[in-house]
């Protein structure tokens, strides 16, 4: 016989899912208009490669994290 | 990698935003918020009732575009549905403009695709939302193209939250406005661009545009009508060069060529009456195109006067010869019953009162005009002005789209929703422009002082024309009050707006909602009810006779075969079926017979007050009938020439098959014996009652 299996649980509580969510796609929608800015302003010869590369990850990470918490504090328990 | 910064003030100096920057932020957060509240402002009914297709005509493009996904296309383009207009069938594949269902299925596939799972239902009721929000986008650029991007941004506000663009595209109104006004702008978007660049590919969109919307809409006779309008004016005051020629050219020739695969379509573009101004429009280019050519060559303009001269005339003798020789030939069929009373307001009720009864093809009154625009109604004036100081190529275009639809709309109360975004278009024009010599006035003496009077005109290039001269005190204090003004009114607008399309435009009419005696409200879900019922009560294969409002949600919910449905294609089946709800019950049960019908569907509304029932539409009943059977004759039905329903009606319309369906035993006569029909279903709140043909005796 298996040993009684612990309910599962999320590592993060639920209660925190909103405040999350919000948190996480306001930095995201930041970094992403700083990201967006910097693209469509700057001259073609004036870039740097590795600003772009670190400024679109972050964008990316935090927006995609805050829609999951998004999702899951709206019901949609993707 | 930026260096590190040495210091504070230099670190909070990187993160500072240069006013391009800055002008670009605003701009592109604007239009993002402008997409989604386009789209949330039409979701009041699927948040109050539940997500389902409104109204009769969207449950026909409903039911095709179920057989669509489940089906494919090649089955779908050549389907012959013999589930309505029994007996005859319908040649569905040949006689509806597919644009609609194509959309909403790509939608439904790129997205389970991608793996969420979800019915087509959900797609068909957001579609019309979410073309409504890129409208707003093809507004914005388009309004860059006639003036700058502050009277774009502009467009995209008001072309977002206009009662007149909601009414035909809230989530549930699945119907085929819902596209076409976003494949309407897009394609007068392009077409302008084109004019204005003289480039090939912007030429080669607007062809494929103009596809989109001939296979989206029949209101596609509009932009082959403007077009060919919009290119002859300019060439008649003195606007004729090459890039008007690429364009035209080419996106009338390749235009038409794409058209003529939609099946509905077909040959009309070279035989109907409707798209000959585009043809005589081509050649006249080609005309000017040799004359130009021509001067080019001769270097002696005597010689050239004559000349032009005896080529003017000679083309315009042989085009009206040709033209002549096609209508007198039968070869171009004259302008439809339908287009033609767009011109002639009163032809419809005289000789075509199928299309006279549609509530929507009435004239507009004010009250519509003030309900659907409100201050647009107003700017629109001022943005026309603005539009005279400045004329090029674009604000033309601008103009005479807005005053040929104007016209239009004073027409046909549906056209209204053709007139939007001419309408939120110029007004944009004249509110940025205000705006824009206010703020002028605001920054012109002081340039140290902050002015903080913006309202996101967004101008980098600024077009300050006239600098201030005197320097009067009250004039910056004007134009301050000016400003506040101005906020205020287009606050009102938005507040108006939300109001609107919360009481009027969101009701799916399918379910009808009431206050009860106590204040409640009570739902009554009548019809869908009925439907259900016939669905699961009725044979497979029983055929349902009604009014041809309700066929396409018969056919839709019910799954049963009808004799007439929303498509009206065919008059004198219609009047068949309104000949047998006026007749004596003897009379109709003989043209209920020989069209081989089971039950008999009709709406009551007596209990429950219900005003849009079938005895308010028996009037059309009977003029439909009348219209092709002079047995039925009106004035039998009329007491004193007024139409009455209870104990002082006529004989003849107290004896007739629908009076004794539909009111059945609330008033007039009360002792309605039925011989023929028994009751066979009616639904709770007594608004859909359905009733069984009785087979024949056995003896005499």
């Amino acid at each position: 016989m298996a040993p009684p299996a612990k309910p599962i649980t999320s590592p993060v509580s639920d209660a925190w899912y909103p405040t999350l969510a919000l948190l996480m796609l306001s930095i995201g929608l930041v970094v992403t208009a700083s990201f967006f800015i910097y693209e469509a302003t700057s001259l073609k010869r004036n870039r740097c490669l590795a600003k772009e590369l670190i400024t679109g990850g972050v964008a990316s990470v935090f927006l995609g994290f805050g829609s999951l918490f998004l999702l899951l504090s709206a019901g949609v328990y993707v | 990698m930026a260096t590190m910064p040495a210091s504070a003030s230099d670190l909070l100096k990187s993160f500072k935003l240069k006013t391009k920057q800055q002008e670009l932020l605003i701009r592109v957060s604007i239009l993002c918020l402008v997409y989604i509240l386009a789209f949330i402002t039409r979701l009041f009914s699927v948040l109050r009732y539940e997500s389902m297709i409104h109204e009769f005509d969207p449950y026909f493009n409903y039911r095709t575009t179920l057989y669509l996904t489940e089906n494919g296309f090649y089955d779908f383009w050549n389907w012959f549905d013999y589930e309505s207009w029994y007996p005859l069938g319908r040649i569905v594949g040949g006689t509806l403009y597919p644009g609609l269902m194509v959309t909403a299925v790509l939608i439904y596939r790129i997205l389970r695709f991608l793996r969420f799972a979800v019915h087509i239902r959900e797609v068909c009721v957001l579609t019309a939302p979410f073309f409504a929000s890129n409208t707003t986008l093809v507004a914005y650029f388009f309004g860059k193209e006639i003036w700058d991007s502050g009277a774009g941004l502009v467009a995209a506000i008001l072309i977002a939250v206009c009662p007149g663009y909601i009414s035909r595209s809230v989530a549930g109104s699945y119907d085929n406005e819902g596209v076409a006004i976003f494949a309407l702008l897009f394609t007068f978007y392009v077409f302008v661009k084109a004019v204005n660049t003289g480039s090939l590919a912007w030429s080669l969109a607007s062809a494929f545009g103009y596809f989109y919307m001939v296979s989206a809409w029949g209101g596609y006779v509009f932009i082959i009508n403007l077009i060919p309008l919009y290119v002859l004016v300019l060439l008649i005051t003195g606007r004729y060069s090459m890039r008007l020629y690429v364009a035209y050219n080419c996106m009338y020739i390749l235009g038409m060529l794409l058209a003529m695969q939609i099946r509905f379509v077909g040959f009309q573009h070279v035989q109907s009456g409707e798209h000959m101004a585009a043809m005589g429009v081509f050649f006249l280019m080609q005309v000017f195109y040799f004359l130009d050519w021509v001067k080019h060559m001769l270097s002696d303009t005597k010689l050239f006067q004559a000349f032009l001269r005896i080529t003017v005339t000679s083309a315009v003798a042989v085009g009206g010869i040709a033209l002549g020789l096609g209508m007198v030939s039968g070869y171009i069929s004259p302008w439809t019953g339908r287009f033609y009373s767009l011109l002639d307001p009163t032809y419809a009720k005289d000789h075509i009162p199928i299309i006279a009864s549609v509530s929507e093809h009435q004239p507009t009154a004010w009250s519509s005009f003030m309900f659907d625009f409100h201050i647009l109604l107003f700017l629109f004036p001022a943005g026309l002005y603005f539009c005279f100081k400045r004329l090029s190529d674009a604000t033309i275009f601008i103009v005479m789209y807005g005053l040929t639809s104007m016209y239009f709309a004073g027409v046909m109360v549906r056209l209204i929703l053709v007139a939007t975004p001419a309408v939120c278009l110029i007004s944009a024009i004249a509110v940025s422009a205000t705006v824009k010599n206010l703020t002028v006035l605001l920054r012109s003496k002081n340039k140290v002082v902050q002015t903080g009077s913006t309202k996101g005109s967004g101008g980098s290039k600024s077009s300050s024309k006239a600098l201030l001269d005197q320097s009067q005190p009250f004039q910056k204090n004007g134009a301050i009050a000016l400003l506040f003004g101005a906020f205020y009114l287009l606050s009102r607008y938005a507040t108006h707006c939300t109001w609107v399309t919360s009481e009027a435009y969101s009701s799916p009419s399918i379910v009808l909602a009431a206050r009860g005696a106590h204040g409640n409200r009570v739902i009554f879900d009548d019809y869908r009810e009925a439907y259900f019922w016939l669905r699961q009560n009725t044979p497979q294969d029983a055929k349902v006779m009604s009014w041809w409002d309700y066929g396409y949600q018969i056919t839709a919910m019910g799954n049963r075969t009808v004799i007439v449905d929303n498509n009206t294609w065919n008059n004198t089946h219609i009047a068949t079926v309104g000949r047998a709800m006026s007749s004596y019950e003897d009379e109709a049960i003989e043209i209920i017979r020989s069209l081989d019908v089971d039950y008999v569907l009709v709406v009551f509304g007596g209990v429950t007050g219900y005003s849009s029932d079938d005895i308010n539409k028996f009037l059309w009943m009977v003029r439909i009938g009348g219209g092709v059977f002079p047995v039925i004759k009106e004035p039998d039905y009329l007491v004193n020439g007024e139409y009455r329903v209870d104990k002082g009606a006529a004989p003849k319309m107290l004896n007739c098959l629908i009076y004794d369906r539909a009111r059945g035993v609330e008033i007039g006569n009360k002792d309605v014996k039925l011989e023929h029909l028994e009751e066979a279903f009616t639904t709770s709140n007594w608004i859909v009652r359905i009733y069984r043909v009785k087979p024949p005796n056995n003896r005499w």
